[in-house]
């Protein structure tokens, strides 16, 4: 009696557990990269010639000088290389980067060229706010279609 | 000679149903003009998409419950729970599997409300889960329409509405789209087979054959048959037909995440509520009856009634030249034949008793011509 | 034998609706030893055994007064369960089999041994996986302790009837704890070798230390086998002795309380009468009870009787004729062929057929007892009815409907509180009447009455047999009685036509002997 209750509590936190843990890697995240100047407090960093941004299993992103791209992410875990080339004709400089992504924020933004200089993650790292455009107002209709789904 | 005759005429009679969709698919498939190709793949999509949901419906059949209309809860448990998990944006296949357990004390409650309901209606299960799925359907859009947003915290007011209460339309599930059917597909012949999705599929096969031969399983089949042979023996009859339901409702919720896993759309307020009338005729239309349903019936109940509604309307389309009529055909050949293939059960249980008239009044002359 | 008796039944008291059904019973039996039960019906027997068993329509009617002693403990059963979980065991009148299920699931259903897995360690017991070897050697012991040939892997729906009692006795036997087993007319259904392989097993598990209670009509059953013979009569207990020290007339005198007169039957002579009914090459597809090939003439006026073993097709013929079960070949009534599998063309004719199958096929039985003597009569032939604007409008004639209830309860001496109680409450007995009063009302010119004496008692088989034997003779009534008891038969009938493997198999005058019947009975005929 004692054994099957203890049985069906541990399975109800087995899968408790199987949900958070599903939480945890399933988090999904927009990172937006951009090759845009980087506005400090005294001073700035410039954009780069040309920089391409490799995430496995993604395509690779190329960004001109103020040019945005866009990669989604699932995991808490960003692995990417990074093609520099700093000027036109320079040599390409790869440099390979882990970022943490912090759990709570959906779109975050990666300014580039303040990664590259070192900066701290408060600086470089933001949450990207996407304006709502004015939606024309959808009217609810719950009805029975007789028609079939696909 | 007479005897293998006698056998052919047999099997005819006894699929009659299916026999009759093939005849209309093998008429539509060449005036619909698509090529075997897309035919298959669109077959083999279906099937991925649709056997969960019509494999649900197998045990209230064995607990003499009849056709469960009330798989409707379990849908809407499935998406309450693909709701919250598109909100909190947890994507692909851990996405997946959250939606599902979030489904599972969803459906235990409605599953449990509605076995009671039925077990207070017992002879009338079949009308009663039909109006039972509508009333919970008022529920669920109570929930889903005031108290998302409001008492239950949703985040994003991409799938809320205007008014920053209740969700909207059609919920995209972009980031969780055929994640499943994509993790271990392979091509043959240009075709997309999804392993995972089949590999789940056959692993509820299993379930469902192991169950038969478990205690309870037994307990269901005695209750289906006879509930007061049953109750004299023992069996609590009255509990047995809520697990079948609960059972069916659980597997309703996880076949309908895979279902919309598979579209990459959740339509909020209709997606459910025609699921329960086209798998219930998808499995008909496989041959199984009221009190008697098989696995094989869920297959080619599946490839069946879907191919039909692929070729249908094109060849409606064809034949009259106005792609509206092709719309109207489909609807029309899928409720009629529905229709027909109730009525055809009907017919062959009763040429059966016949039959085995027959059968007797030809033994008679045999031994006529015997013994003159 | 013990010292303290395994069970003990003292001064139960018990009434339905006001009529006092038991009146003071006591009773005990020791272990090992078999007692049969005798009594008319309403005599109170299947009440006792309902108490006994812990049948919940006796707590829904108020439940009883007295006291009953397992083992010396006091007994309260609120249900079956608690009964079968003590080790009482019963085995009814109507089967209690699941249909679909073989005869091993039947005998061990609920009861299955089952090995443990994973799900069940969580998901509790119901969910252990059944031990199919293991179910096969228990149901098979059991079976062999019944000494028959019985196929453990055929489904129910597919055996004869015989074989079907047969399974549920095997499901008592299987109960390890079983210490009292009640049989209720268990060879009712049985053929004479069953019933004599039933006895000797009875024996058996008398030796094994299994009381029983044997219940039945089949008097010298009762003296082959039991060691006491408890008759009851009325609710009371009339006569309680040892099986040596009685005989057939004493008991039959206690059952009933008067003298029974069996009249021999005048035999008409027949042969210059004309045929009313000639059947041919009949077929009917009656599971049980298949007719093959059936070639009858009837004499007008006559009483025919059918006689055969269970399950050979006596009982298929008339069912076949009144369109119950899918039927062929020809019948012609008085010159006119009938079309077969039409029950409203021979009921047209003036055809009545009395059911063996009362609770099916016989009776409405939420309904009163007039309306069900009426109701024939009144949907055929428009009897008992009051019509108004040239037929437009048609309303019962209440008057007419209880005058003929009550012709027929006096008639018959059917036992009921008013002619307007259900005809559920009725015992079987007084049912089996209702019916019979039902056919009557009509006034057939050619009745078909198939096991018109099924679970009634002595005194009123004679009564209901003497009521027929009357109908024929006042009315010009032809009847064809199909009867499994042959010397009632031989009582009522002119001529007997045996039916042996869904043929006939023979006609004799009902003056031949028994062995000749049994000759018909047993060989087969070409």
């Amino acid at each position: 009696m004692l054994k099957k209750i203890l049985f069906r509590i541990g399975t109800v936190l087995l899968l408790i557990s199987i949900a958070i843990l599903m939480c945890i890697i399933g988090r999904g995240h927009t990172i937006y990269f951009d090759n845009k100047t980087f506005e400090l407090t005294k001073g700035q960093i410039d954009s780069l010639y040309k920089i391409e941004v490799i995430i496995p299993k993604e395509p690779i992103i190329k960004l001109n000088k103020r040019e945005r791209g866009m990669a989604t992410v699932i995991g808490q875990k960003l692995n990417f290389s990074l093609n520099i080339t700093k000027e036109k004709n320079a040599p390409i400089e790869t440099t390979d980067y882990t970022i943490e992504i912090p759990y709570n924020i959906d779109n975050i933004l990666i300014n580039l060229p303040a990664l590259l200089n070192g900066l701290d993650k408060n600086d470089y790292m933001s949450e990207f706010i996407i304006r709502i455009e004015e939606e024309p107002i959808e009217e609810i209709i719950p009805n029975d279609e007789l028609l079939p789904p696909e | 000679m007479k005897k293998s005759k006698f056998s052919l005429l047999n099997i005819l009679e006894q699929y009659s149903v299916p026999i009759m969709f093939i005849i209309i698919c093998a008429i539509c498939i060449p005036l619909s003009g698509f090529s075997p190709n897309y035919l298959i793949s669109e077959i083999v999509t279906r099937i991925g998409r649709n056997t969960f949901l019509i494999l649900s419906l197998l045990i209230p059949i064995m607990a003499g419950m009849g056709l469960n209309f009330g798989m409707t809860l379990g849908a809407m448990a499935g998406e309450i729970g693909l709701i919250l998990v598109a909100d909190w944006q947890i994507w692909g296949i851990p996405g997946i599997i959250l939606a599902m357990i979030i489904s599972i004390p969803i459906s235990i409650l409605l599953g449990y409300i509605c076995g009671r309901i039925l077990n207070m209606a017992k002879g009338r299960e079949m009308v009663t889960s039909y109006i039972i799925s509508y009333f919970i359907n008022g529920l669920y859009q109570l929930v889903v329409l005031y108290m998302m947003g409001s008492i239950i915290p949703i985040k994003h007011a991409s799938i809320k509405l205007p008014r920053n209460y209740g969700i909207r339309n059609t919920v995209s599930l972009l980031n969780m789209r055929q994640h499943i059917d994509n993790f271990l597909s392979i091509s043959i012949f240009g075709i997309k087979i999804p392993i995972l999705t089949f590999l789940i599929i056959f692993l509820l096969c299993l379930f469902i054959l192991w169950f038969k031969k478990t205690k309870l399983g037994q307990d269901m089949r005695a209750v289906g048959q006879d509930m007061e042979v049953a109750r004299d023996a023992g069996i609590k009859v009255e509990r047995t037909r809520i697990i079948a339901i609960i059972m069916s409702t659980i597997f309703a919720g996880f076949g309908m995440v895979l279902y919309l896993q598979n579209m990459g759309n959740l339509s909020t307020y209709s997606s459910h509520s025609q699921i329960g009338m086209f798998c219930i005729a998808a499995l008909l239309v496989g041959g199984a009856s009221v009190n008697k349903a098989s696995i094989g019936n869920v297959f080619l109940g599946v490839i069946l009634f879907h191919l039909m509604f692929i070729v249908a309307p094109q060849a409606g389309t064809k034949i009259t030249g106005d792609s509206m009529i092709g719309e109207y055909f489909r609807v029309f050949i899928s409720y009629g034949v529905i229709t027909v293939a109730l009525i055809m059960y009907e017919t062959k249980k009763r040429n059966l008793k016949k039959k085995q008239g027959i059968a007797l009044s030809l033994a008679q002359k045999e031994e006529e011509t015997n013994n003159a | 034998m013990k010292n303290i008796p395994l069970l003990e039944i003292k001064n139960v008291k018990k009434s339905f609706f006001g009529n006092q059904v038991l009146q003071d019973i006591n009773l005990s039996l020791h272990k090992g030893e078999i007692m049969g039960l005798v009594g008319e019906n309403g005599a109170g027997k299947s009440t006792l055994m309902k108490i006994l068993f812990g049948m919940g329509m006796i707590k829904e009617t108020g439940g009883y007064e007295g006291e009953i002693l397992l083992n010396g403990n006091k007994i309260q059963f609120q249900s079956p369960f608690d009964a079968i979980k003590a080790g009482v065991g019963m085995v009814h009148q109507e089967f209690s089999l699941i249909p679909g299920f073989s005869v091993i699931e039947n005998i061990l259903l609920n009861r299955e041994p089952v090995n443990k897995n994973v799900f069940s360690e969580i998901f509790g017991e119901r969910l252990n996986t059944l031990n199919y070897k293991k179910m096969t050697s228990k149901a098979q012991n059991a079976i062999d302790l019944l000494d028959i040939d019985l196929d453990s892997h055929m489904t129910i729906n597919e055996m004869p009837v015989g074989h079907k009692q047969f399974t549920e006795i095997a499901r008592e036997l299987s109960k390890d704890n079983l210490k009292l087993l009640i049989l209720d007319e268990p060879t009712a259904v049985l053929t004479e070798k069953e019933s004599v392989a039933l006895l000797s097993s009875i024996k058996k598990m008398s030796e094994l230390g299994i009381a029983i209670i044997f219940i039945t009509h089949r008097l010298q059953e009762i003296l082959d086998v039991c060691d006491k013979v408890v008759v009851m009569r009325d609710g009371y207990i009339v006569s309680n002795v040892n099986a040596k020290d009685t005989n057939i007339e004493e008991i039959t005198k206690s059952m009933i309380g008067r003298n029974i007169e069996v009249e021999k039957k005048v035999l008409n002579t027949l042969s210059t009468k004309n045929n009313i009914m000639q059947i041919k090459n009949l077929w009917v597809d009656m599971p049980g009870e298949v007719v093959r090939d059936i070639t009858l003439d009837i004499k007008e006026g006559e009483i025919l009787g059918i006689g055969g073993l269970a399950g050979q097709g006596k009982l298929g013929i008339p069912n076949g004729i009144m369109g119950l079960y899918e039927a062929g070949g020809e019948v012609i009534f008085d010159g006119n062929s009938i079309p077969l599998n039409n029950p409203r063309k021979f009921l047209d004719s003036q055809i009545a057929f009395v059911s063996e199958d009362r609770r099916e096929v016989g009776l409405l039985l939420d309904e009163s007892l007039e309306w069900n003597i009426a109701f024939n009569a009144m949907q055929i032939q428009n009897k008992f009815l009051k019509t108004y604007f040239g037929g437009l409008i048609k309303c019962r004639d209440e008057k007419a409907i209880k005058d003929i209830s009550k012709y027929y309860i006096n008639e018959l001496q059917i036992k009921c509180i008013s002619p307007s109680q259900k005809a559920k409450e009725l015992s079987g007995g007084n049912q089996q009447k209702v019916c019979l009063a039902k056919s009557f009302a009509l006034q057939p010119r050619f009745l078909f009455v198939s096991e018109p004496t099924r679970g009634i008692d002595v005194g009123a088989k004679s009564l209901v047999l003497q009521a027929l034997k009357r109908f024929n003779k006042e009315n010009n009534v032809t009847i064809v009685m199909i009867s499994s008891e042959l010397e009632e038969l031989r009582h009522t009938c002119d001529r007997i036509a045996i039916v042996t493997d869904g043929k006939i198999s023979g006609i004799l005058d009902s003056a031949s002997s028994s062995e000749e019947f049994g000759f018909l009975m047993i060989g087969k005929t070409k």
